[in-house]
């Protein structure tokens, strides 16, 4: 996928899907496509669970970054994380996660199809709020036309 | 090396061996893909090679940018002598390009023929030669969904063969994921005489570009500038069935077996309406290639039928030449071919013939297992399908293709049987394309060199014969119902092809859009780190296009052969926007004349001493003038 080209582009100089940060598990025969990254947990059980304090939050970005000085590559993180989005990569012989780029995801910039977007997260239910709201005001009218008769 | 993986893997199904070879001597003069996928044939060719036997090698060589995130840049050429005895290429499409750059090789040689059935699991750390003889019978779906399970990795990428491959069918294909395939030609008869039912890759090594950052920037703004056009907007809401209503409606496509072109505008409104409703009811979404923004297979889960996604082929193929308009029907017939591993455009050509034949009363109910023939009719369709797949009753007549079915059948069929250098035409109407004409009577594969500015032509004069002149310099050329200068025109238009071969794009999203080979030179040049110029671009696919034809001058390739069925060369078109469109034969054999003379091949269609010296080939030319001298000179 593209943004698995581009993800471990920018991480490691090259392209190497095996390498992203960002997985897409395709399910079906038709092969739907959904992307797995790092959610970036607000209590994150990678960060509770590091013996070593490597992982901690970035203030800036918000994402919960790797400090490899500090990591021993214990793994113990990628047993604890429930979505299997902090991975090990033989490669390179160190745990890897989706570190928001720099505030600007690559994959979300590459993606053809804008399958990705990244977002405030205070916004995440805005879109489905607005569609709500006008599904309620088109019953209102509906009801309203109809009591005129 | 930058962005090439740096290793070509060859296997030894006979002797169940592997080895790996450099592929860096190969690299400057044919780049990669179709290019080095020739030369590799072309070096050991030493004699006749028999499409089933040992000898015969089936080249994989995955596009130069494949494993980028290049637009549209997920292809891999299939070369091989097919049934037919020809030397060709085909490309396959899915997520097979990538994987096999990721797994370390650029180009993989498989020869011999397999004691057994067998696989090939191959990845950056192993080659392994795995027991195939519980999947063989299976179809193309299964044999990926067990593999998948056996090699506890839902993520490799497989091309394998479904039982029309096995049983050695001529037109049967090499198939990946749910309906990517490297189709007409018989592709898949070559693996299943080798014995060897799938290859299955994964990969783990790194694709490297010299200007990443560049390259990945250049990727993006490329991809942005394909997206705005139209064309695009087209492919991607209804790609395919609106394409083949299109050119329906445009007198472009045979009404039955080329019996009868006639535009009838009842067909096409019956078309556009049905499609719209068999979308609008089934289409569950859209698939396609590795880094493709178009992806416009689309998927369909049809009552009693399934989910699958018959591609662009099934909605042309299997609609005016069978006198059908029923989506379900079309859906069904694609699927199904799918499924076998059939081509479509093949498998549609014998259905419209047995059709023709019916009706014309030369084969009745008994001929074809009590199953009449009838013009449009579902059974027919499907059982023949069934039949041809499977081999059983009335099927085996089809083993060897419509030629030799023809033959055998007799009482006039071979004046029905529509095809080139024993390979089934698809269902194009060239009649009133001379250019194209002259594709379909040249090119290994005919849609080589779709002439493109002839297309353009009813939309825009003016920016067809720009089209044509930043081709091939000749202005007239575009004019689709001239004879003059399409020679250059078609030559111009399969270099261009080639080249895309070589770089493993997808050739409809890039030539539909901008027949020009800009993008792809800046793209390479980022990636290696080299210069490569158009004319670097253009010169590999030459020395491709030479030594094709030089194999193929000793596999039995004849100027005569160059040609096309009586029928589009004795009757005009009977009805429709093009009624009266007629080829003349003369004229045809002058355009032959022509094309030779651009590619720099003698009279008789063999490639000049000089045009190997002019393209460097010097070895090959002293290797080829050896070969001629053993096996006679090519004659006419």
């Amino acid at each position: 996928m593209t943004c698995e080209m581009v993800c471990s582009a920018k991480h490691e100089g090259a392209i190497n899907p095996f390498q992203s940060r960002i997985k897409i598990i395709k399910l079906g025969p038709e092969g739907k496509g959904v992307p797995t990254a790092c959610a970036q947990c607000e209590d994150a059980p990678c960060k509770a669970i590091c013996p070593v304090q490597a992982i901690s939050r970035d203030e800036a970005l918000g994402s919960m970054t790797v400090d490899y000085d500090a990591c021993i590559g214990c793994r113990m993180c990628v047993a604890a994380c429930p979505f299997g989005v902090i991975h090990f990569d033989t490669i390179t012989s160190r745990v890897i996660k989706c570190d928001l780029c720099d505030g600007e995801p690559m994959c979300v910039k590459f993606c053809p199809y804008e399958a990705l977007e990244y977002i405030e997260a205070s916004e995440l239910g805005t879109d489905k709020r607005r569609a709500q709201a006008g599904k309620l005001i088109e019953y209102i009218n509906r009801v309203d036309s109809t009591a005129q008769h | 090396m930058f962005c090439w993986s740096g290793q070509i893997l060859r296997i030894d199904l006979s002797k169940g061996h592997y080895a790996k070879e450099p592929v860096e001597a190969y690299t400057e003069q044919f780049v990669a893909g179709r290019g080095i996928n020739v030369k590799l044939v072309f070096d050991e060719a030493h004699a006749r090679i028999s499409p089933f036997g040992p000898e015969n090698k089936l080249v994989i060589g995955p596009g130069m940018l494949a494993g980028t995130p290049a637009p549209a840049a997920s292809r891999t050429q299939i070369t091989t002598v097919l049934p037919n005895g020809l030397l060709n290429s085909s490309g396959i499409g899915g997520f097979l390009g990538g994987e096999i750059k990721h797994a370390g090789y650029d180009n993989i040689v498989i020869q011999g023929t397999s004691a057994e059935p067998v696989y090939m699991y191959v990845d950056e750390t192993r080659v392994e030669f795995r027991d195939a003889r519980h999947i063989w019978g299976k179809n193309i779906r299964e044999t990926q969904q067990i593999i998948k399970e056996e090699l506890h990795d839902q993520d490799v990428q497989i091309m394998c063969i479904g039982p029309a491959g096995e049983n050695l069918v001529s037109f049967s294909c090499i198939m990946t994921g749910l309906t990517s395939a490297a189709g007409h030609g018989g592709y898949g008869a070559v693996m299943g005489s080798k014995n060897l039912k799938a290859v299955a890759f994964r990969g783990r090594k790194a694709v490297t570009i010299a200007k990443l950052d560049e390259f990945l920037n250049e990727c993006l703004d490329i991809r942005k500038i394909l997206q705005e056009s139209p064309a695009f907007q087209a492919m991607i809401t209804s790609g395919g069935r609106t394409n083949a209503v299109d050119a329906i409606r445009a007198g472009m496509t045979a009404m039955g077996n080329f019996e009868d072109s006639h535009f009838d505008k009842g067909i096409v409104e019956d078309l556009e309406k049905r499609g719209k409703i068999f979308w609008d009811r089934c289409r569950t979404g859209s698939t396609g290639c590795l880094g493709c923004p178009v992806h416009h297979f689309h998927v369909f889960d049809v009552p009693d039928l399934g989910t699958g996604a018959p591609k662009c082929a099934a909605w042309a193929s299997f609609a005016t030449p069978l006198w059908n308009t029923d989506y379900d029907l079309m859906y069904q017939a694609g699927d199904l071919c799918n499924r076998y591993g059939l081509d479509f455009v093949s498998t549609a050509n014998i259905i419209g013939f047995l059709m023709e034949l019916y009706h014309k009363g030369i084969i009745a109910e008994h001929d074809t297992d009590t199953i009449p023939m009838k013009r449009g009719d579902r059974d027919a369709i499907l059982t023949t399908i069934n039949k041809i797949a499977t081999q059983e009753g009335f099927g085996a007549l089809f083993k060897n293709g419509l030629s030799a079915a023809a033959q055998t059948i007799g009482k006039g069929a071979e004046e029905c049987a529509m095809h080139i250098k024993n390979r089934e035409m698809p269902i194009s109407e060239m009649r009133p394309f001379k250019g194209m004409a002259l594709a379909f009577a040249v090119c290994r594969d005919p849609l080589d060199a779709l002439p493109v500015p002839e297309l353009a032509w009813f939309q825009s004069k003016e920016f067809a014969e720009k089209m044509a002149f930043d081709l091939c310099k000749e202005k007239e050329s575009a004019n689709p119902d001239s004879y003059k200068k399409k020679g250059s025109l078609v030559a111009a238009m399969e270099s261009m092809v080639i080249v895309v071969e070589i770089l493993g794009l997808c050739k409809w999203f890039l030539l539909n859009l901008t027949p020009s080979l800009e993008i792809p030179s800046r793209l390479l040049s980022l990636a290696t780190g080299q210069d490569f110029s158009e004319d670097t671009l253009l010169s590999a696919a030459e020395r491709a296009r030479t030594l094709e034809r030089a194999v193929n001058v000793i596999q039995g390739a004849r100027r005569k052969d160059d040609t096309l069925p009586r029928r589009l060369l004795q009757e005009p078109v009977s009805g429709g926007p093009f009624k009266g469109a007629a080829l003349d034969k003369e004229k045809l054999d002058k355009m032959v004349d022509d094309y030779y003379t651009i590619a720099g091949w003698d009279e008789y269609g063999a490639p000049k001493q000089e045009t190997f010296a002019e393209l460097n080939l010097l070895p090959e030319a002293e290797i080829f003038s050896r070969r001629i001298k053993r096996e006679g000179k090519a004659d006419a």
